[in-house]
């Protein structure tokens, strides 16, 4: 017989989530086995001109024709192709898996936005970031399971309709200070650290004796862990977000504290998020989402996005060095792309104005079990769609959560009279092509 | 042939698409045409010879996949040629190429689970009261169906819960907010006396109270995903929606009313189409229909379905909150398991594509939406412009960094005053007020001194806080004047902030005057009232110009004649003429150089005081001239050409099919028929349907909430789920039995409410035996009461009544109730709009994305969609909330302050004082023990004995921090 017998619950059994309810973010073993334990993505939100960054496209004919207008090197053992505009992410070439061959449903910023975030164009539904909470847990419980830096968005963080425990935590918006970003009601000054442990330990006992005489309350035993969780947090977080005590190299290699205004490219002290990103992988945080826009440099094209790509370079070099040199990139996905890429430019005709191209565009992904040095896919010779080894959103999605161990068929969850999946009812594929 | 090679031939003569249709997804349609058509004819013709029990190669005793059970279809085409099969009709033979198409689905047989699934369309029962052996037990008819059910799971309810539980069990269900200790000892001694008729008593009181409807309007307000923004149109674009807080007003003021249930619905779906008796009814069923305009719309930019986004979000709010379904899948393609084709969303989308929704202005962002009219109300404008006197108690001077006043010092002013005291130097003319707390506190008085010569060049730096509406008067309030005292005409330098003259051009704009018959120039920011903003005036010879809370770029820059004729005469808070316009507000550190500061020092007087910069400006408006006026209201009206809907093919309004008539759900089973005139939209008829006494849906629906905000848990445990994924009730009949009441009551929620508080059910303690935890952990007999947490609302509100700063009185309007603006732009800047507050939390300003944050700890519900039940989760977040929030800190504060006034000297008469404000107990001895220990140990620790206050606000922080004050047994 071929009927499938499939769960009526979703991934979660009922039981299970009954029992789950008191410590919802409580690491859960992925059902497959698991390339990447976490995953940071570097968010370029805008539509990154891909033929101008990873995809090169030089001349073919006599006819000039839209393609690549900076120049483009082969780079480290893999030879992989790389703009001038990237110098330092491309020492580390050997390191990334690029796909060319990512196309998505539409190019308008907001809803391919969403649906990168979260498969679906038009509704408000959970990000993958939730999604993953709610398939994996956290390994850190004295921090989120999903950050979100730098965001102006909330689909970038939302739970939606999973249970709120799942919501990320946004720290900083774009546009404003980054420097200054913090969790809310992380710290206080009201009373000196010392007196805010014995404060909670009357809290403590008094809760204990409140849960003692009314026993058979899970509810009750939890809040005890959870108050003892807020305050290891206070203590844990505002020192993760103190990147101080990181030597001044360091500081310098991730460039935090640079800021520069041109054009589309704001100031949002990427380094410091970059470098934020290492410390809350390495404290276990799940998801992380790092923030970077507007890559939506329509009228000056060359300017902007040398602007963009000269802010964001250096970091995600540090960042992708860090990872690999304390032997955390095996573990960690990195992903890096935009809602979509931009028509190419013809070179010699003057032009200087791109638009949006959601047929054909690049993402990078690095470690967590991805190829390394390698190609997936590619788009025809303007670099207008997408026609070999087409990875769209969906399939993206698919990919990611299968290198977590997680199967985006089965991560589903009941709400509004059907099931739902991260890949949406059209579903997504894993692009196996790209798996190391 | 052997059967598989024959399948294969098969395949592409049969079949569209492969289709594998699981047992758990095949719709109730699909179902119900199995079981009549298809299940049947197997039984009857076919498995004699075709099952388990035979040797025959085919089967069909159990589920096929499509490919096989095309196969025999195709046999039985060819079975007229069998001798030993009798020939099928070909009506059958065509049922069971159908059957192939849908996917041949095949529902399991006896499953409890699916067997009932569509039990909420069945009309509703009348139950009998079950006959029980412990009689004497009940008090309700209700408490017979649960003790018959218990029964028969062979449960003992659990003792009743004591007094003490019982009244603060009460308070909270009903109002929202925990007693007083003296109204728990009132009850105790009562209820000793005569428990019945004290609980009855209380009861009473409790929904006579006004809280009452500020408890269960929350509760409605939830459902009517109620919020003061737009929300994120995906865009990145929030709108606010000025007027929406007088529907959160008219919701509670009908439960207070009690409007009957039926009669709340149709003000709501068709308020604006009934007769009104008097102008207060007209306006008030006006408001009732922002119910439907109230919703989070996707930005219209680039979006052709933007209007029937809107459409969808009415169809969702009325489904999911009347009738606990949602039909929103049926957009684009047949629901797939609850009976709602695609024609019935059209049938209902026409009832709204017919009907105009009146949202406003959204900002005036054409991208977010377009804009629209709004209710024109009659009585509510004079109402509106009243300040809020009860705002003005609690103004507070901000936070101002700690060398803000050297700092100012430091350029040399003339005049430097705090207003602390009563400044010297100058007379005092009726109402102000000086001290640490608020600064000068203006109630119409105003200040008159003087310059110490007569400059051409000075400038005037200082804070304000304007409290009075900015449509309310001609101009809003004078803030500061120089011009010779007493004289005509106002001759002189004037700062103010405009109101309502000629059509409001300058309300709640900075403007400065030279005198009647003069110029007067406007400023480009609304200031909100409510607000505290920093003004620097700068006159140099001709020139005038304004800056606002520190932006470089000045509010305003003119040149205009000097009057002020040499005078040295200046006046704080009012005109030199003696205009009765002055202030009605707050002033703090205010200071007069005798010079023009250049922009730097300027910009200094600013960012010296640590506040942020810009709290005015992000507040003005992009492009809108006026503010919102005080008397408009969200809503619906009739639509200029009522007409049916056509099917959008996939949701895509571009893509268009038939038309379907208006109309409802045609699975609901209804005594009589309601039709719709085709001259209306037919939202008189949708209310008329969805309120009729035999809807199968409403009355059920509506019962289970109220059950689940009494008990915690809902007799169908998803509330906003009747369908067949949806859970089944625990009591069925008793569902059945209290929805017949509730219509038979003529809808009154608060007799609803009245008779399960007054149920021996309800009355119940929560503490478990081993045994019933054993048989029934998760409660579903009702063996017990449920422990619940607080809601957030009553988290915040239990903290202001603990610390005796919570202000019972209803909130007038709302903190965007003039402010029609994106909230979030520049990005971040929502976060001033919410401004600190003491009355309850409902009154708080409930911008989507952006809630406010002395709520958002605790499980707020976004707004977005209804949200019949909130979630309860146990995060850290809210642990870091009790601990640092800014709110707690400062309450727990005052929670001290009044300790150490009225409770003695004697620690432990202290700790007992505490322990009854916060959690209506006396503590025990080893807990007044506990918190002596910890406030010696902080004693010895600082060694100051002036640190008091801070010792027991600690100490009043610990107890607000703790599980009991947030859960009710």
């Amino acid at each position: 017989m071929l009927r499938q017998a499939s769960c009526g619950f979703g991934y979660l059994a009922m039981s299970a989530l009954l029992a789950e309810a008191a410590k919802p973010l409580a690491p859960k073993p992925p059902p497959l086995p698991a390339r990447a334990k976490r995953v940071i993505f570097l968010c370029m939100s805008g539509g990154p001109a891909h033929m101008d960054t990873f995809d090169y496209k030089p001349q073919l004919t006599n006819a000039a024709h839209p393609g690549s207008v900076f120049d483009f090197k082969r780079h480290g053992d893999s030879g992989l192709w790389i703009s001038e505009l990237l110098p330092e992410t491309a020492k580390h070439a050997d390191k990334l898996c690029v796909i060319n061959g990512m196309h998505a449903d539409t190019g308008n910023h907001a809803q391919s936005f969403l649906q990168l975030h979260t498969g679906e164009r038009l509704r408000r539904r959970p990000s993958m970031g939730a999604w993953i909470n709610y398939g994996l847990g956290t390994e850190n419980q004295n921090l989120p399971g999903l950050i979100s830096l730098n965001t102006a968005k909330p689909s970038t963080y939302s739970a939606a309709f999973l249970p709120p425990a799942y919501e990320g935590t946004p720290i900083g918006i774009n546009g404003e200070d980054f420097s200054k970003a913090s969790i809310p009601n992380i710290s206080g000054t009201h009373l000196a650290s010392a007196d805010k442990r014995r404060q909670l330990d009357l809290v403590q006992a008094l809760n204990r004796e409140h849960a003692a005489s009314r026993p058979y309350d899970a509810k009750l035993e939890s809040i005890i862990e959870t108050m003892e969780l807020g305050f290891r947090m206070q203590t844990i977080a505002p020192k993760l977000l103190d990147v101080s005590t990181e030597s001044k190299a360091t500081l310098e290699r991730y460039r935090v504290g640079v800021k520069q205004t041109v054009g589309t490219c704001r100031a949002t002290d990427f380094g410091r998020q970059c470098l934020l990103a290492r410390r809350f992988a390495e404290a276990g945080v799940r998801f992380i989402e790092v923030n970077h826009g507007s890559w939506d440099q329509h009228k000056w094209h060359r300017r902007d996005l040398r602007a963009n790509c000269e802010t964001t370079d250096a970091p995600i070099a540090a960042l992708l060095g860090d990872l690999e040199s304390r032997g955390l990139l095996d573990e960690t996905l990195v992903v890096w792309g935009g809602e979509f890429g931009r028509p190419g430019l013809t070179p010699g005709d003057g032009k200087n104005e791109t638009g949006h191209n959601a047929r054909g565009f690049t993402f990078w992904l690095a470690g967590g079990g991805a190829k390394r040095g390698h190609v997936h896919g590619r788009t025809n010779d303007t670099g207008s769609a997408a026609v070999d080894g087409k990875v769209h959103f969906h399939d993206l999605h698919a990919t990611i959560l299968h290198l977590l161990g997680l199967e985006h068929n089965r991560l589903t969850y009941h709400h509004a009279g059907r099931h739902h999946r991260l890949t949406g009812p059209k579903g997504g594929k894993v692009a196996t092509g790209l798996i190391a | 042939m052997s059967s598989r090679a024959f399948i294969l031939l098969l395949l592409p003569l049969l079949i569209d698409e492969a289709m594998v249709v699981n047992a758990e997804s095949i719709s109730p349609k699909d179902r119900n045409f199995f079981e009549t058509q298809i299940r049947p004819v197997l039984a009857k013709q076919c498995l004699e010879c075709h099952s388990a029990k035979t040797n025959n190669t085919v089967k069909l005793d159990a589920p096929l996949a499509v490919a096989e059970a095309a196969v025999i279809v195709a046999m039985l085409r060819a079975a007229e040629k069998k001798p030993h099969h009798k020939p099928l009709a070909e009506q059958v033979i065509r049922d069971f190429e159908r059957w192939i198409k849908l996917g041949a689905p095949w529902p399991a047989a006896a499953d409890p689970q699916t067997n009932d699934s569509l039990w909420a369309f069945q009309p509703i029962s009348q139950p009998i009261v079950p006959r029980v052996k412990n009689s004497r037990w009940a008090r309700d008819p209700l408490d017979w169906f649960v003790l018959a059910r218990l029964a028969q799971e062979k449960l003992k309810p659990a003792d009743d819960a004591t007094p003490t539980v019982l009244i603060r069990r009460m308070y909270i269900d009903l109002t929202g907010l925990p007693p007083t200790v003296e109204a728990v000892e009132a009850f105790r001694k009562e209820y000793a006396n005569d428990r019945s008729k004290a609980v009855e008593k209380l009861v009473d009181q409790l929904l006579a109270s006004p809280h009452f409807g500020e408890r269960w309007g929350r509760h409605w307000l939830d459902l009517a995903r109620f919020g003061e923004s737009n929300g994120n149109d995906g865009l990145g674009r929030n709108a606010s929606f000025p007027h929406a807080w007088r529907y959160r007003d008219y919701v509670i003021e009908a439960f207070n009313r009690d409007t009957p249930y039926d009669r709340f619905l149709t003000e709501q779906i068709a308020g604006d189409l009934l007769p009104a008796k008097s102008e207060p009814e007209r306006d008030r069923n006006l408001v009732a229909t922002g119910f439907l305009a109230i919703g989070s719309k996707p930005a219209k930019a680039m979006n052709q379905n933007f209007d029937m986004d809107v459409v969808a979000d009415q169809i969702n709010v009325v489904s999911t909150a009347v009738m606990g379904l949602s039909v929103a899948c049926a957009r684009c393609h047949d629901h797939k398991h609850d009976p709602i084709p695609t024609r019935d969303y059209y049938a209902l989308a026409g009832i709204f594509t017919s009907t105009e929704t009146l949202w406003g202005k959204a900002a005036n962002e054409k991208l977010t939406a377009p804009a629209t009219a709004l209710h024109q109300l009659k009585t509510m404008t004079r109402k509106d412009a009243r300040p809020d006197p009860t705002l003005a108690a609690t103004a507070g001077v901000p936070k101002f960094a700690e060398n803000y006043h050297t700092a100012i010092d430091a350029l040399k002013p003339e005049l430097h005053l705090n207003f602390q005291s009563a400044p010297k130097g100058f007379t005092v003319k009726q109402d102000v007020k000086f001290s640490t707390d608020n600064a000068g506190a203006f109630g119409g008085g105003w200040l008159e001194g003087q310059l110490k010569k007569n400059v051409d060049a000075y400038t005037v730096s200082f804070w304000f806080r304007n409290d009075l509406e900015n449509n309310a008067r001609a101009v809003t309030a004078y803030l500061f004047s120089r011009g010779p005292k007493g004289a005509n005409g106002a001759p002189g330098d004037q700062v103010g902030i405009g109101g309502n003259y000629k059509n409001n051009p300058h309300a709640g704009k900075l403007f400065v005057f030279n005198g009647n018959g003069g110029v007067s120039i406007k400023g480009k920011t609304i200031v909100p009232p409510n607000t505290w903003n920093h003004l620097v005036f700068v006159r140099d010879g001709k020139r005038a110009t304004l800056y606002l809370n520190g932006n470089a770029e000045s509010e305003l820059k003119t040149e205009m004649p000097v009057t002020t004729r040499g005078a040295r005469d200046i006046f704080i808070g009012g005109r030199n003429d003696y205009f009765s316009l002055t202030l009605e507000g707050n002033m703090a550190e205010f200071a007069l150089f005798p010079r023009a500061l250049d922009p730097a020092e300027i910009l200094q007087l600013h960012t010296a005081s640590g506040r942020p910069k810009g709290s005015g400006k992000k507040l003005a408006p992009q492009k809108s001239p006026k503010p919102a006026p005080g008397n408009l209201a969200m809503g619906v009206r009739e639509g200029k050409k009522p007409a049916d809907a056509k099917i959008n093919k996939n949701g895509e309004s571009n893509k268009l099919g038939e038309a379907v008539p208006r109309g409802f759900l045609s699975a609901t089973k209804m005594a009589d028929a309601v039709s719709i005139d085709s001259k209306q939209s037919g939202r008189r008829q949708l209310a008329q349907w969805l309120t009729h006494p035999s809807h199968p849906l409403t009355a059920r629906v509506m019962v289970n909430r109220v059950w689940l905000h009494l008990f915690g848990r809902a007799i169908v445990d998803t509330p906003d789920d009747f369908g067949v994924y949806g859970a089944r009730p625990t009591h069925p009949e008793l569902l059945d039995h209290l929805a017949q009441r509730f219509i038979a009551e003529k809808w009154s929620v608060k007799k609803l409410i009245r008779a399960i508080v007054l149920s021996r059910t309800y009355q119940l303690g929560s503490q478990p035996t081993a045994a019933q935890v054993r048989a029934d952990p998760d409660n579903r007999w009702l063996a017990r009461h449920h422990r619940r947490r607080l809601d957030a609302e009553s988290v915040r509100d239990s903290i202001l009544a603990a610390s005796g700063q919570l202000n019972r009185a209803p909130r007038h309007g709302s903190d965007v109730s003039q402010l029609d603006v994106l909230i979030n732009w520049p990005p971040g800047e929502s976060a001033v709009i919410h401004r600190p507050s003491t009355h309850r939390s409902i009154y708080l300003c409930l911008l989507r994305h952006a809630p406010p944050p002395e709520l958002s700890a605790f499980d707020l519900p976004t707004g977005v969609k209804p949200m019949g039940q909130r979630h309860v989760t146990t995060a850290p977040t809210s642990a870091l909330y009790l601990m640092n929030n800014e709110m707690v800190v400062k309450q727990s504060r005052r929670f001290a302050v009044q300790l150490l006034d009225k409770a003695g000297a004697d620690p432990a008469s202290r700790v007992r004082w505490a322990f009854r404000r916060a959690l209506q107990r006396d503590p025990s001895r080893t807990e007044t023990q506990r918190v002596i220990k910890l406030v010696n140990t902080l004693q010895t620790e600082t060694g100051n004995p002036e640190n008091e206050t801070s010792i027991w606000a600690t100490i009043c922080q610990a107890l607000l921090t703790t599980s009991e004050f947030r859960y009710i047994d």
